[in-house]
């Protein structure tokens, strides 16, 4: 006896359900302390996504590197800050109505892959290595050097006398 | 099993949450929290994509991490930002910061 749904289909439903639930709440959530709690729960659907599309190396990076510095960091600076009552903003109806006609849009150029199963074999080590040493050496150089950036001006920038 | 279309119309539902929020919203960290939800949904876009064919696949990874890579590195610049934002101004308003503008 078949299943009338296979695991993966049932573990995509599951993590986009509350990927989408998730993303609601970072939004509409009063605290921002939840925000960034739930934009924490985000990222964790997020990687298993990324692990059902067959890409385990960036379902791992993301834990690690996105979850686990980033959006803790996020949730950890969010405690110094004394939480204010919002000012409204208006227009919001009118953002609404025109990012659901550009996601509408979106979902209409984008229709030729609804019959399109992703390739889910992973992606080896050794050929990940080999492509970023001779053929994206140069964006690795200059990610690394924007990161050395930004950690010295985040540095300064907290520890500036006012 | 999914298709790349529902991995698409679900980062294109997560963009426009984080677009939603990116909008409507004046406090800093708020809006930062907003455009992390946008990369999320960016990422997903560029990995569902490189997934159409076994030749994108080692690309789409060494961007995906190089991306993940920088929002991280983006985090810290603008959680720094804030601070020094909170201790000048006492509040995370960034209408507020208009009046810093030479």
């Amino acid at each position: 006896m078949s299943l009338p749904i296979d695991l993966t289909s049932l573990a995509f439903l599951a993590t986009s359900a509350l990927a989408v639930a998730s993303a609601i709440l970072v939004v509409s959530h009063r605290s921002l302390v939840y925000a960034a709690f739930f934009l924490d729960i985000l990222g964790t659907a997020n990687a298993v996504l990324f692990a059902l599309l067959g890409y385990p190396i960036v379902a791992v990076f993301q834990l690690t590197v996105y979850v686990g510095s980033a959006v803790t960091f996020i949730l950890f600076s969010v405690v110094m800050f004394r939480e204010v009552p919002e000012t409204p903003v208006p227009l919001k109806e009118f953002a609404a109505v025109t990012i659901a006609l550009t996601m509408a849009a979106l979902l209409v150029t984008f229709h030729s892959f609804s019959g399109a199963l992703p390739q889910t074999q992973a992606v080896e080590m050794k050929e990940l290595t080999r492509l970023v040493v001779d053929k994206y050496w140069f964006a690795l150089l200059l990610s690394i050097l924007s990161m050395a950036t930004t950690l010295i001006e985040a540095i300064t920038l907290a520890r500036r006398e006012v | 099993m999914p298709t790349i279309y529902w991995y698409l119309s679900l980062s294109f539902v997560l963009a426009g949450i984080g677009l939603y929020g990116l909008i409507t919203r004046r406090n800093l960290i708020r809006m930062l929290i907003s455009v992390e939800l946008m990369f999320n949904g960016a990422l997903l876009t560029l990995l569902s994509l490189a997934s159409t064919s076994a030749a994108y696949k080692p690309t789409g990874v060494v961007l995906a991490l190089l991306a993940i890579s920088l929002a991280a590195a983006e985090v810290g610049v603008v959680v720094s930002i804030a601070i020094l934002m909170f201790r000048v101004k006492r509040s995370l308003d960034v209408f507020e910061l208009t009046e810093s503008r030479g």
